[in-house]
């Protein structure tokens, strides 16, 4: 699903990441461990196609989607969705509106948008807050929106940027169990940057650690 | 690091204004301070000069076209209780007649207005004429018809081709007001009425009158001396001519510099020195020949070919202490006149 | 506990100094004893009062419409000499207005139908269009990329960027577009000088009439009072309608330009090069080229040297007054916590609305005394005059910002025990530096071109350069009066050009 070809990432004077040969298969959980500033969200920024690459290339579902300083294949043509580290949810507009934002630029109904919204609504555990203003929602709730979001037009790549690390211990858990029953449910590839462990042991099918601007495999005691 | 250098920049630049701020000059040297409302292309000439002669340092403000700004006369009118001013120069006598009324002036009789005629001095020497300007006609070299008298403007020959300066202002306001003085309301209104009949367009000073005449989008217009002069001498394809000057017309209307004391003002010696030197006809002659060319109302003094000596022009015999109340009695008419 | 009340005296004293005792005080003289107040002069009022109404809207109307859509184009997109365009667009709005009416009445001539359109309605509103436009653009601009980048990010994975505008960008600014159209509306219907010369009759030009024309300061004043009622509907609006729908978002230190197609880039590139050549070119052609001679230019220099000097030093220490204290109005406004902050906002927009001629005659009526001559005989008079001015200017700019910076960043640093000042110094200035560097700017353009207001205050040898360009205007040469204006436009241009820079390199794109 996601290959990476001798990829270089970083900044015009910094190389974050060096000579990243990745292959994600389809499906999988994979999640990428590293501390702050190690490169990790610049690596789930480059395959939804907001980095340019230093070297290399990205492949996604076999097309060339980033070559060297190229970005060939734009963000919304990547069937790719992301979570980002602050959420990123739009002040301006409610909860459905949010979550029925993709479906509207693919000229979905105003109809289908409210049933599916409604239905991803549901599959969160946020039934009847359509109406709700952002900035009315908790922090678990806000992750929940997110979420369906991303979810809503059935992407075939989900990335999350650390996107339980503001979240209690019990919410986290729980958010995580949700996390994998989604992903088996509907059948997408993750990609999950974090810095904890325990994340990564609970999620991964496999992980990565990002060491010395290399990224190594490691033993994944998954549950 | 830039940010620090524009965090310099700007402590040195507050540190200069303070300075510059709180500066009070050693006065080793006596000052006077003169508001002046003649062209300051014209008057400040005249200024270094006294202070050359002197040694008495001027601190002038300087006037705009009245149609562009409020300007000196508010000022002084605002300063009433703590006059700022020594001196008022001003370019017409209107002014110094409204000055006179709400008790801004005191009077002053200059050994140097002796040679000037009474019709250009206040009779109780609030203030004293010098210098004037004639309102004549700037003429297109090309216009078909020439215009001779204040009522060729009602003339269907000249129908949408003449231009008047805004006669809310300046020194077409008061020529209009000496209109109404010499030939009365009805004669007077009923110019004003043939005027907007005869599609005659208003500009916003007599300056911009001046271009527009020779610019040749106008045959001609109703002006200043000095603004006809300055056109011609910037080789303009204009000629003026002085209007109503048969025996039985009305005249030119003629308008004097003015200079005023000030009423409690700050430095009363120096004032009356500066007085004497604007009234000498030295200054006059200084006046004649520079580019506003004004006609010296003293007898005798040197005057460039261009101008003709005051008492080779029929004159309008008014009374500017007249001519300042009818202005003010009028202005709602002219007003109204203005926005139809 | 204490920081805060020095604060807040500070404050409301700098405010009731240079505007609020002098106004009240100017009433209690001119109305204290009155009797009668002849109001025949006031007939026919009601027209230029419509008259003003419908500039103001329409002025304001079309330099939102079209300045929104310039400033996305400079904030978001990769259109060449963009830096240039800006720069050019901003000149009107360095010189006096009535220059640029007079260079159209050069082009256009006084006759025929462009005659016509251009003398009245039609031509006051372009020239103010052509004014005013710099406005929009530059707070679009600003404010656009101020956007926290992740929200454009997270549309852009859904859509393509001419939507992500469409349904994000813009509705995040709709506020600030507002905001824009109201200085605009409030500029246009304070200003007379086009309107005369263009021989429009407008609202504020019965004020400056009665100034003018028949010295009659009560009469002036009273004229002035129905602009309370702008500036009442105005706050309703503010209030209402933008205060509750800025959203808190970060601080963006990114943002992304949009990859205008080949083609498309071409024909926007032609199009604002088209506007810019009509707004500035065109009418500064006739007067720019009366500067055919560098000899010309250096004589003007020469001569205009002292007022040089004047504008640069008052511009500047102007700029940073109305900087400094606009944003510590902007802070004591949404902090809402101080003593009068209710009626802080009402009183500013008054001020600003204001005829400077009033406010002039204000200053003069309250410091115009035998014990306040080290005020009145300095150029700290004239410094008064632009902080009440134009103060409202840069504390608005400065206030949408504060808005965004939400107020766990203050609390936090109250909780380790950092004081008021210490907090403003060291957490809120630097999180709005940006913001900071836009409103000098503001304060400098506006300070810079002001001449109504120094020409009724300027002590005896400190004019400025645009009065100094005003009084030359009569009777001046033609090419000293151009070259002045030359000088006037590169006084401004010049640090104008250094700051953007300075702004741009701080931005990284993306």
């Amino acid at each position: 699903m996601i290959r990476f070809k001798n990829v270089d990432l970083g900044y015009t004077y910094h190389t974050l990441l060096q000579n990243i040969d990745l292959h994600i298969k389809a499906n999988e959980r994979v999640v990428i461990l590293g501390a702050s500033g190690s490169g990790k969200s610049t690596l789930l920024r480059a395959v939804a196609g907001f980095e340019t690459l230093q070297n290399g290339e990205i492949f996604i579902d076999s097309k060339l989607a980033s070559a060297t300083k190229k970005i060939l294949i734009p963000p919304h043509q990547r069937h790719t969705a992301m979570i980002f580290q602050d959420l990123a949810l739009w002040p301006h507009l409610n909860v459905a509106d949010n979550i029925g934002f993709g479906l509207k630029m693919q000229g979905v109904s105003t109809k289908q948008q409210r049933i599916k919204v409604k239905s991803l609504l549901t599959l969160i555990g946020l039934e009847g807050y359509e109406e709700r203003r952002i900035d009315q929602l908790s922090g678990g709730q806000r992750q929940r929106v997110a979420l369906a979001r991303a979810l809503i037009i059935s992407p075939k790549i989900l990335l999350m940027d650390e996107p339980l690390s503001n979240l209690d211990e019990a919410l986290n858990i729980h958010l995580r169990e949700e996390i994998i029953k989604l992903q088996e449910e509907l059948s997408f590839t993750l990609l999950y940057v974090t810095h904890s462990k325990s994340e990564a042991q609970s999620i991964a099918t496999r992980t990565f650690h990002i060491e010395e601007r290399q990224l190594k495999e490691i033993d994944n005691m998954s549950n | 690091m830039r940010l620090k250098i524009y965090y310099q920049i700007l402590v040195v630049s507050l540190t200069l204004f303070m300075f510059l701020a709180c500066s009070k000059e050693k006065n080793s040297s006596p000052t006077v301070t003169v508001y002046v409302s003649e062209d300051q292309v014209f008057s400040e000439p005249v200024l270094k000069a006294f202070e050359k002669e002197t040694r008495i340092k001027i601190k002038a403000i300087y006037d705009s076209e009245e149609s562009k700004s409020t300007g000196i006369m508010n000022r002084l009118l605002a300063e009433k209780n703590n006059p700022q001013a020594d001196v008022y120069w001003a370019n017409e006598p209107i002014r110094a007649e409204v000055l006179r009324t709400k008790g801004i002036l005191a009077p002053y009789k200059s050994p140097n207005a002796k040679g000037i005629d009474t019709v250009f001095k206040q009779k109780d020497d609030y203030w004293n004429g010098f210098s004037a300007r004639i309102r004549l006609f700037v003429v297109h070299n090309n216009s078909k018809h020439e215009p001779t008298s204040i009522f060729n403007y009602t003339d269907p020959l000249f129908q949408g081709d003449a231009v008047i300066a805004n006669p809310l202002f300046g020194t077409t306001a008061a020529h209009i007001a000496a209109l109404f003085t010499i030939l009365g309301d009805a004669k007077t209104k009923a110019l004003m009425e043939g005027m907007k009949k005869n599609d005659i367009t208003t500009s916003t000073s007599n300056g911009e009158s001046a271009d527009l005449v020779a610019k040749e989008r106008y045959s001609f217009s109703l002006v200043d001396s000095d603004d006809a002069i300055s056109r011609l001498r910037q080789k303009a394809p204009i000629h003026f001519v002085y209007p109503d000057q048969k025996s039985e017309e009305v005249g030119a209307f003629v308008i004097p510099n003015t200079v005023m004391l000030i009423k409690d003002a700050p430095h009363p010696t120096q004032a009356k020195q500066l007085i004497d030197y604007l009234l000498s006809p030295q200054t006059e002659e200084r006046l004649a020949f520079a580019d506003c060319a004004q006609i010296p109302l003293h007898k005798g003094v040197k005057i460039p070919k261009e101008l003709k000596p005051i008492e080779q022009i029929k004159v309008m015999q008014v009374d500017y202490s007249k001519v300042a109340q009818k202005l003010l009695e009028i202005q709602p008419y002219v007003k109204a006149w203005t926005n139809h | 506990m204490k920081s805060e009340y020095i604060f807040t005296f500070i404050l409301w004293s700098l405010l009731l100094l240079i505007g609020v005792l002098p106004v009240l005080w100017m009433f209690y003289h001119l109305f204290g004893n009155l009797t009668t107040l002849d109001i025949s002069n006031f007939s026919g009022s009601l027209t230029a009062f419509q008259n003003s109404l419908f500039l103001a809207l329409s002025v304001a109307t079309l330099t939102t419409f079209i300045g929104t859509a310039l400033g996305v184009l400079f904030a978001k997109s990769d259109l060449p000499f963009k830096g240039v365009f800006l720069i050019l667009l901003i000149i009107p709005l360095l010189i006096p207005p009535y220059i640029l009416a007079l260079g159209w009445i050069d082009i256009l001539g006084v006759k025929g139908w462009l005659g016509e359109f251009l003398f009245g309605f039609g031509g006051t509103t372009w020239v103010l269009f052509t004014v005013y436009l710099p406005i929009p653009i530059l707070m679009i601009s600003f404010f656009l990329q101020q956007i926290d980048p992740s929200l454009e990010e997270s549309a852009r994975l859904f859509t393509k960027e001419k939507q992500v505008l469409r349904y994000i960008l813009l509705p995040l600014i709709k506020p600030v577009i507002l905001l824009s159209f109201i200085l605009v509306f409030i500029l246009t219907f304070g200003e007379y000088s086009v309107a005369n010369v263009l021989r429009f009759r407008v609202f504020a030009l019965e004020s400056f009439t009665q100034f003018s024309a028949f010295y009659d300061f009560q009469a002036a004043i009273v004229m002035s009072l129905p602009m309370l009622l702008i500036a009442l509907a105005v706050i309703l609006i503010e209030r209402y309608y933008i205060q509750k729908h800025l959203f808190s978002y970060q601080n963006a230190q990114k943002y992304y330009h949009m990859k205008l197609p080949g083609s498309t880039k071409r024909l926007f590139t032609l199009l604002v090069l088209f506007l810019v050549s009509l707004i500035v070119i065109v009418p500064l052609f006739g007067l720019l080229k009366e500067v055919h001679s560098w000899h010309y230019f250096m004589t003007a220099l020469d001569k205009a040297s002292l007022p040089l000097l004047h504008s640069i030093l008052f511009g500047l220490v102007s700029a940073v007054l109305l900087m400094l204290f606009g944003f510590c109005y902007a802070y004591m406004l949404i902090s809402k916590k101080y003593m009068g902050s209710n009626i802080l906002d009402t009183i500013l927009l008054f001020l600003f609305i204001l005829p400077s001629t009033v406010i002039g005659i204000a200053l003069i009526y309250f410091w115009n005394t035998p014990y306040t001559q080290f005020v009145y005989t300095t150029p700290l008079i004239i410094l008064m005059g632009y902080l009440a001015k134009y103060i409202l200017l840069t504390t608005k700019i400065t206030q949408t910002k504060l808005r965004l910076i939400p107020s766990s960043m203050t609390e936090a640093a109250q909780l380790t025990g950092a004081t008021l000042l210490q907090t403003i110094r060291y957490i809120l200035i630097p999180l709005s530096k940006k913001v900071l560097i836009v409103s000098f700017l503001v304060g400098l353009i506006f300070s810079l071109r002001e001449s109504t207001l120094t020409m009724m205050l300027y002590p005896p040898g400190f004019e400025t350069l645009p009065v100094y360009i005003t009084t030359q205007m009569a009777n001046g040469e033609p090419q000293i009066i151009a070259s002045l204006c030359l000088l006037m436009i590169l006084l401004i241009l010049i640090p104008l050009m250094v700051l953007l820079l300075t702004f741009r390199r701080e931005n990284d794109t993306l």
